[in-house]
């Protein structure tokens, strides 16, 4: 009788097990929509800039760009601001473009006045609610997407990362090549 | 069993006296199989395999709130009883405010200009005046997130008072005063888009007499 107990138990184990392995699917916690999830295109947008210029997502394409969704109001969306712009300067040469979508809904002046007062030398945007929407919500800020030269998402960062975190991104979607328009 | 958790929801946990019934009950069943063939072994263990693999607690056994509660920052409002208020007096408001478990709301006077306040706007009709409004202290606390900064927050539960005032020509009998609580909260991560929080009391403008009977 022991023995049996024993292979029967052998057997729940072993069958729970497969059962488990099947089941399982490495999400990593994220709730962006799958459209979004690493490897597929980054939706397009036309956003106006500070300057009241029209930017589209495809008229960044060739260049690795860093989309960051901000506000003026958050804590530690300001603290990354100044790695974005050191990430900027340092790798600008290699065909980073950061771009920071503001999602403030005050006074574009109060965002203006903001830019100049961190130095902010990349793009900035004046994002809108189908920017937000097309990119899963935007629930909480800060959000970021790495985007390669091609305009498929490398990695997506919800919070506020390590600065070494960012680097890292930074230089993994810098790295992908542009690959020819056939 | 069935326990409640700090956030208002009730979720399924397995307990001490379940817990002994099941291995009771496994027990028995193992027993049995052993006078039995070993296909019908080889099925029943089969099901409690699946039965094991099924999805975990946070998946089936958590039950959704009452009220819709999506997952972010939630400012509640206690309800307000019947403000009672003389034409020519004045009376206390005290709001009873709380944050769900986990996040934070900037204070009244946040450490830095960049910071959204949290802030109570009340539209009261014509002949009532809402004035005087106080706000708690914030905590003054400090993130990973906000670098060198120390933040001044609140959390959990939290009073606004002030002070309710009828003109002397104020109609007589009961009004409704609308208001809302603005606020922007984060939690150690992240931060989340001002939101605000509807609010409304009722004022009984009364005679003079008659306010404090």
């Amino acid at each position: 009788m022991r023995r049996n107990l024993i292979v029967f138990g052998l057997m729940v184990v072993v069958v729970a097990g497969l059962l488990m392995l099947l089941r399982y699917h490495p999400a990593g916690g994220s709730t962006a929509p799958p459209a979004l999830a690493p490897g597929k295109t980054a939706p397009e947008f036309t956003l106006q800039d500070l300057q009241g210029n029209t930017v589209r997502l495809s008229d960044l394409r060739g260049k690795a760009v860093v989309l960051n969704f901000w506000a003026t109001w958050c804590p530690p969306c300001k603290e990354e601001i100044p790695w974005f712009v050191e990430m900027q300067k340092e790798y600008g040469a290699q065909g980073l473009q950061v771009v920071g979508v503001s999602m403030d809904a005050t006074d574009p002046k109060d965002v203006l006045k903001f830019a100049a007062q961190y130095s902010m030398n990349y793009t900035i945007l004046f994002g809108d609610d189908a920017v937000a929407e097309a990119y899963g919500g935007i629930p909480y800020l800060p959000t970021t997407f790495y985007i390669d030269r091609n305009g498929v998402i490398v990695e997506r960062v919800f919070g506020e990362p390590p600065r070494a975190e960012i680097e890292r991104n930074v230089q993994r979607t810098i790295a992908v090549q542009d690959k020819p328009v056939s | 069993m069935r326990r409640a958790l700090p956030d208002g929801r009730r979720k399924w946990q397995i307990g001490e006296s379940e817990n002994r019934t099941m291995k009771r009950v496994i027990l028995m069943m193992a027993v049995k199989m052993n006078r039995s063939r070993p296909i019908a072994q080889a099925l029943l263990a089969l099901g409690m395999a699946i039965a094991c693999s099924l999805p975990v607690p946070a998946q089936i056994l958590e039950e959704k709130p009452l009220l819709a509660q999506k997952r972010g920052p939630q400012l509640t409002v206690e309800p307000i009883d019947t403000i009672t208020v003389a034409r020519g007096g004045k009376a206390r408001l005290t709001l009873q405010l709380e944050l769900n478990r986990g996040f934070h709301v900037n204070s009244h006077q946040p450490s830095e200009d960049y910071l959204l306040p949290t802030t109570v706007r009340l539209s009261p009709q014509e002949g009532i005046m809402i004035v005087k409004i106080a706000y708690p202290q914030g905590e003054v606390m400090k993130f990973r997130f906000a670098g060198s900064d120390h933040l001044s927050v609140y959390s959990g539960r939290f009073r606004v008072t002030a002070e309710v005032r009828a003109r002397r020509d104020a109609a007589l009998g009961r009004q409704r005063v609308h208001g809302e609580v603005r606020y922007q909260a984060c939690d150690d991560h992240q931060c989340f888009p001002p939101k605000s929080t509807p609010l409304h009391f009722d004022v009984r403008v009364v005679r003079p007499q008659s306010a404090h009977r």
